[in-house]
């Protein structure tokens, strides 16, 4: 033992510097994976605050049917199995109130009853500033928004009307935390205390309301695990379950994806940490091999090598992985405040699990790369020793065929050896999965990891071979540049795994960053419409269309006003499918539903042509035409065989209509911004048929000119109703923000210390070119010559790797867009070009770099170091 | 006493077998000084290395101190040479990160030596280093180098010194004193020196040598005793 | 527009299913026009004097096949008393009795006998104004009266969440409009169907197929004597 931590002592105390370095590689991987994960926990608590805030629980449970006594008691039995630390009930309906006093005006409202305790998470903000407290309720108060203020003309303190009773307003909710049952609502929120709503008389035989159990539900897993039992058990009863997981809205949606991106950039980290540490350990343990095979020949047994060595990576893997949580608690606290003040309440700090997680992967990466070859020293015999042999340059070398290599390879595999690899790569396994918070996960990305490591493995043995040829040319440096290429126990292949494994996550990473956020960006458009009107009629189009264009702010876009009619197709004649009859076109499935269509000149900004022509441009048809013009989408198409000439029919309202198709568009549904339809008719052929129109537009920024305009359009127009979605898309776009945010931090900091990874993986394959540089600066190679010979030398490595790497970050992004994230999958191949050259850049500065100390030292001095 | 019996050494090389060392027979007298010597490739360093247990025979018996050595682990051999055995080589092999001092030490405290700080020092002394003992491997010249590795050989205090050329790298006045810096080792100590030379000079100071060529001993010259 | 909806968490309802029905997460559902032409790709050569529902989903048989609707139940009644009428859904999900207004001139266009009013639910479900809804039909009477159309009207009801002034007044509209125009009156709908779990959809507002078929028997209790009364003149 003494012996091992004398050992230990002197190793630090001599080569300090070179160990600083080491070290310092050591901190970034595992800082870099402390520092992202600590991120990723501190903004997904912050977004899950959010998700819980829109429905004020965990777990809602709800049915539009009143809770029979048997529902009630199964229900009760199934929550029983549950952790439920806190529940209540709540009744949402849709109700018409009016003032006490005053005109006799009814408005519609969502009525919402709640008990004391009501929202388990989430904040009321009421006007003024006043605080929430039940007891506003108690006795017959309400709380209403502003807007059922200004449309009943009535003030705080007055009362109004619901269901014959009388209620006094005492406070106007700004901020409401769960939403309406439905998401969105037609009237505004009224909100009254539980017993009270059941006062009113209002729920009974034939009432329509939604009725609620809310939950709080501390252990998540046991909250999905209720929603899925609820859902599967009650469904025939009409009860079904949500949890603020639950993806039927964007909420969810983006939540999961971001959820998802954050735990694999959190994997990614792990393992680009690990390839840190790795080229660390593994530059380490080869320097020491000469010093183990003394050791043996001065009498120290394997044991005692092994623990001295084992113990000194073990000691500076874990004051690197130290230095590391230091360098990740820095890193955190120098994320600007204003960044994160955004993200409201999410508090960024190092979390326990992540520093642990940290840790346990320096020391475990380390041992791995360290014990595995520090147990081949058991078989080396000493006696290679007095031949002068250098065991650091021991390798195989890079010549006969890959069959004969890997057998050489088996015949030589040391059974200690592997089960110790195999142990430690078990225990990296379960850290990942740890990680990845599954194991599915764990394994997957682990196999995903040895795949693209037997290739870059491959590349190494075909790049050496494809370049032997070159070995004869004249030119120095590229001869010496291919011979040390294909020298054994070279840096060819750390260099084309680190990087090439390197860039792949990387570029990945970057590819996958810049798809979500294309992909939040779409459902985030700032100018996008907060205000939707429905039921226009025809007749009130252009007034409706001219009052709204008054009522906007300066520079909002104009809003759109889309006509829509009901059709159902009742016969096709193509070159690929003939539907003779509406049986026929039923046949067919969702052919035979009742589809909405519209007509217009142009193309939407989501929509592209796939094969035919559109009819920009072109004059409208004669509406008597007998045969008119289609366009349909790419699945209407692709589903049913239908191609650009064949003929359809249409029944529209009773009429019906025959069209050719003269074009195919493929519209871009995930983009919020511009709607979609199935069939779009060239103007003229739908002018006389039945429509009504349905608008758009981005509502005026100050309350009350939003109010004014939707009392005034529904005095003008009183079978409109205008719905104002700012509050909910503002509620979304605050989680969107988040998520954006949080994946922008997120990726940034992943490429940063991705990026530092390398270069430190790459400069720590200078100790082995010290030698070998000194040898030809003492034959007279110049400088000149010598970084000539690197450059070639790490540009052909950085290439590859890079090429490598790009690629497989276009597969890994493919795979993931489509089967993780769910969403489209953006070629991105400047970002690849880009990534692989900016790589080949990056080790070719970087490996010269390196090596400008041995470029510049004294020849003597460096090989009297070795 | 050290005796070979029948030790021959064979490796597998292409397809069929090379042999290093033909079976040979070999005693070597306790406290004497024998010479190895013979052309690159005669298979001096492998006999040495056999000797030293660093390496093990395709056949025969190899009796250190009467224990057969091709009998015993890698571990207990490691023993062995650490209580047993010094060890000189032409390339020094001291560790680079230690100090002279510790590089001495080092044989000590892998035995679990309790007293390796002044043992280490007064082994430094008798190689005439005694102020460098701070000094690291690459501020040393090659023969102190040299010198510094005889200490360590002779950490343990071992019965047998094994040198494998242990002048080749150096100049022929630091050689000289190296040699006799050996030679000085077995008399006061009575250490049992076997070295594998070149060196003609060297050679005629020992006891015996042998001569090899090609994997067999060509010749046994042993040295009238000194008068 | 799809993602706008989708975006806001829409649960299916009347209203928005008007919307919902040109995206493609609303597959499934079939709704009912007509019966569909016996050729391909001709124009529609049925000559059968004609019966319209002007109505909603109700009508369009939300969530139902064609032939569960209740005008394709009343098509399927005539048939077999061999009274000799194409019965026309004109049901459109979501419509409003100001959108049958104003669509009205299409759906009686051809030899349209009777016309069945069966809107209003939507107006109701949205709060919309009553007198704005009242003037609508009357309108919708007045002028297939002048196109001597017979006019059924049925009646629908708030439902009593919307409280009991709101629902007096919304059932006063149809009594006092039959009352007025003399035509002939289906006080309820959904008459024994509204409110009952078994026969209408999860949704709670949609008859199902059995709820459904009692509609059509409601409607043609009524229908009937017009349509022997027409196919005997």
């Amino acid at each position: 033992m003494t012996f091992v931590l004398l050992m230990a002592a002197r190793e630090f105390r001599a080569s300090w510097r070179r160990l600083l370095f080491f070290f310092v590689c050591v901190a970034i991987g595992v800082g870099a994976i402390v520092a992202l994960r600590s991120i990723i926990q501190s903004v997904r608590s912050g977004l899950t605050g959010e998700a819980r805030a829109m429905i004020a629980s965990d777990v809602v449970i709800q049915s539009n049917r009143a809770w029979t006594p048997e529902v009630r008691r199964d229900l009760d039995a199934q929550l029983a199995k549950t952790p439920v630390a806190a529940r209540q009930d709540s009744i949402e309906m849709a109700t018409m109130v009016r003032a006490e006093r005053g005109a006799a005006v009814a408005r519609m409202v969502e009525l919402r009853g709640v008990e004391s305790g009501f929202p388990f998470y989430g904040r009321f903000t009421l006007q003024g500033g006043a605080p929430y407290s039940h007891d506003l309720l108690v006795g017959r108060g309400t709380l209403v928004r502003p807007e059922l203020l200004a449309q009943l003309g009535i003030r705080v303190g007055d009362r109004i009307m619901i269901g014959g009773q009388p209620f006094t307003v005492r406070g106007v909710i700004e901020q409401e935390p769960g939403g309406s049952a439905g998401g969105f609502s037609l009237g505004s929120r009224v909100l009254v205390d539980l017993a009270d709503l059941r006062g009113t008389g209002l729920l009974t035989f034939g009432s329509r309301a939604t009725h609620q159990i809310l939950l709080k539900i501390a252990e998540e897993n046991a909250a999905l695990r209720l929603v899925r039992e609820v859902r599967a058990n009650f469904r025939e009863r009409f009860v079904t379950a949500r949890s603020f997981r639950s993806t039927e809205n964007q909420i969810g949606e983006s939540l999961e994806r971001a959820e998802n991106f954050l735990s694999l950039v959190g994997f990614i980290i792990v393992v680009l940490g690990g390839i840190g540490v790795w080229s660390v350990t593994r530059v380490f343990v080869q320097q020491k091999i000469p010093s183990v095979a003394i050791l043996k020949c001065l009498g120290a047994s394997t044991r005692q090598v092994l623990a001295a060595y084992v113990a000194q990576v073990a000691l500076l893997a874990l004051a690197g992985s130290a230095l590391g949580v230091g360098l990740a608690a820095v890193g955190i606290r120098s994320i600007p405040a204003s960044l994160t003040a955004a993200l409201g309440r999410v508090a960024y700090g190092l979390t326990l699990s992540a520093v642990l997680q940290g840790l346990a992967v320096g020391l475990l990466v380390s041992l791995l790369f360290a014990l595995v070859p520090l147990l081949e020293v058991r078989r080396v015999k000493p006696l290679l020793l007095l031949r002068g042999f250098n065991l650091a340059a021991a390798g195989q070398p890079w010549t006969g065929s890959l069959v004969s290599r890997l057998r050489a390879r088996l015949a030589a595999l040391d059974l200690l050896q592997a089960a110790t690899g195999v142990l430690v790569a078990i225990a990296l396994v379960v850290v990942a999965s740890w990680q990845a918070g599954s194991w599915r996960a764990g394994a997957a990305v682990t196999i995903g990891f040895a795949g693209i490591a037997a290739v870059l493995y491959g590349a190494a043995f075909v790049l050496v071979r494809a370049v032997s040829p070159l070995a004869s040319m004249r030119w120095f440096p590229l001869r010496h540049a291919v011979v040390s290429l294909r020298r054994p126990g070279n840096q060819t292949r750390v260099i084309l795994l680190a990087v090439g494994l390197g860039s792949f996550f990387v570029l990945g990473v970057r590819s996958l960053q810049n798809d979500l956020i294309a992909e939040f960006a779409l459902a985030l458009d700032p100018k996008g419409a907060d205000m939707f009107l429905i039921d226009v009629q025809r007749d009130q189009a252009g007034g409706v269309r001219a009052l709204l264009v008054d009522r906007q702010d300066p520079g909002a876009p104009p809003p759109r006003l889309v006509p829509i009619l009901r059709a159902r197709v009742t016969g096709v004649k193509g070159r690929e499918v003939t539907l003779d009859s509406f049986s026929d076109v039923r046949g067919r499935g969702s052919l035979g539903r009742e589809y909405g269509i519209t007509y217009r000149n142009a193309l939407e900004e989501n929509e592209r042509v796939t094969e035919g022509r559109f009819w920009t441009g072109e004059p409208p048809l004669d509406p008597d035409a007998p045969l008119h013009e289609v366009s349909i989408e790419q699945s209407i198409h692709e589903r049913f065989g239908i191609e650009v000439g064949d003929t359809m029919r249409f029944d529209v309202l009773g009429r019906i209509m025959q069209a050719r198709v003269t074009s195919v568009r493929r519209v871009e549904w995930a983009d919020a911004r511009s709607g979609g339809f199935m069939f779009v008719f060239r103007p003229g052929a739908l002018d006389k048929a039945p429509q009504t129109f349905v608008g758009f537009l981005k509502g005026p920024a100050d309350l009350t000119a939003r109010l004014r305009l939707q009392y005034d359009l529904v005095t003008k127009y009183p079978n409109v109703t205008a719905v104002d979605g700012r509050e909910i898309i503002g509620r979304i776009q605050k989680v969107l923000d988040n998520a954006v945010l949080a994946i922008s931090i997120v990726g940034g900091i992943a490429l940063l210390s991705g990026t530092l990874i390398l270069i430190g993986a790459v400069a720590m394959t200078r100790y082995q070119r010290v030698y070998e540089a000194a040898i030809l600066r003492t034959l007279g190679a110049s400088t000149r010559t010598l970084g000539t010979m690197l450059a070639i030398e790490y540009c052909a490595l950085g290439l590859l790797a890079g090429a490598i790497g790009a690629a497989g970050a276009a597969a890994l992004t493919w795979g993931v867009t489509r089967h993780v994230l769910d969403i489209a999958w953006r070629p991105a191949p400047v970002l690849l070009v880009s990534g692989a050259l900016l790589t080949t850049a990056l080790v070719a500065v970087v490996g010269v770099a390196a090596s400008t100390e041995v470029l510049r030292k004294k020849p003597l001095g460096a090989l009297r170091a070795e | 006493m050290i005796e070979l019996r029948g030790v021959s050494k064979t490796v597998p090389s292409g397809d069929g077998t090379l042999t290093i060392l033909h079976p040979l027979d070999l005693s070597i007298p306790d406290r004497h000084v024998v010479a190895i010597t013979g052309p690159s490739g005669s298979g001096k360093s492998t006999l040495l290395g056999l000797i030293a247990g660093l390496d093990a025979p395709t056949s025969g018996q190899i009796l250190v101190g009467g224990t057969d050595i091709t009998t015993l682990g890698e571990d207990a051999l490691a023993r062995l040479r650490g209580t047993h055995i010094g060890f000189v080589f032409q390339f020094f092999h001291l560790l680079p990160s230690l100090t002279a001092l510790e590089n001495v030490r080092v044989p000590m405290e892998i035995a679990g030596a309790r007293d390796a700080e002044r043992r280490g020092r007064a082994l430094l002394d008798e190689v005439g280093l005694s102020e460098r003992g701070h000094h690291y491997p690459s501020q040393l010249s090659g023969g102190e180098q040299q010198r510094v590795a005889i200490a360590r050989a002779l950490a343990n205090d071992p019965p047998l010194l094994l040198a494998d050329e242990p002048t080749g790298n150096l100049d022929s006045t630091t050689g000289r004193q190296v040699i006799d810096l050996l030679l000085q080792v077995n008399r006061s100590r009575g250490t049992t020196l076997v070295l594998v030379t070149h060196d003609a000079d060297l050679a005629a100071l020992a006891d015996l040598t042998i001569g090899l060529r090609d994997g067999a001993i060509a010749s046994r010259t042993a040295r009238p005793p000194a008068s | 527009m799809q993602a706008v909806w989708r975006r806001l968490g829409v649960a299916a309802s009347l209203v928005v299913c008007v919307l919902l029905a040109s995206c493609s997460s609303c597959k499934g559902h079939v709704d009912v026009l007509k019966a569909p032409p016996p050729t391909p790709l001709e124009t529609n050569t049925d000559d059968r004097p004609k019966v319209v529902i002007l109505g909603d989903s109700i009508t369009a048989g939300l969530g139902l096949v064609e032939t569960q609707s209740f005008p394709g139940l009343l098509q399927q009644k005539a048939d077999a008393e061999g009274l000799d009428f194409e019965v026309i859904n004109g049901g459109v999900s979501g419509d409003t009795s100001a959108g049958g207004l104003r669509r009205l001139d299409w759906a009686l266009e051809g030899d349209v006998r009777v016309l069945v009013v069966a809107l209003g639910a939507n107006d109701g479900l949205r709060g919309l104004s009553v007198g704005e809804m009242k003037r609508n039909l009357a309108q919708i009477i007045e002028t297939a009266d002048a196109r001597k159309v017979v006019v059924i009207l049925a009646g629908m009801e708030a439902p009593p969440n919307y409280g009991p002034e709101y629902a007096s007044s919304f059932r006063q509209a149809y009594q006092d409009l039959a009352g007025q125009y003399r035509v002939r009156f289906i006080p309820f709908l959904l008459d024994k169907v509204a409110g009952q779990p078994s026969l209408n959809q999860a949704d709670g507002i949609h008859p199902n197929a059995q709820g459904s078929a009692i509609v059509a028997d409601t409607v043609w209790a009524v229908l009937r004597p017009v349509l022997d009364q027409i196919a005997n003149s």
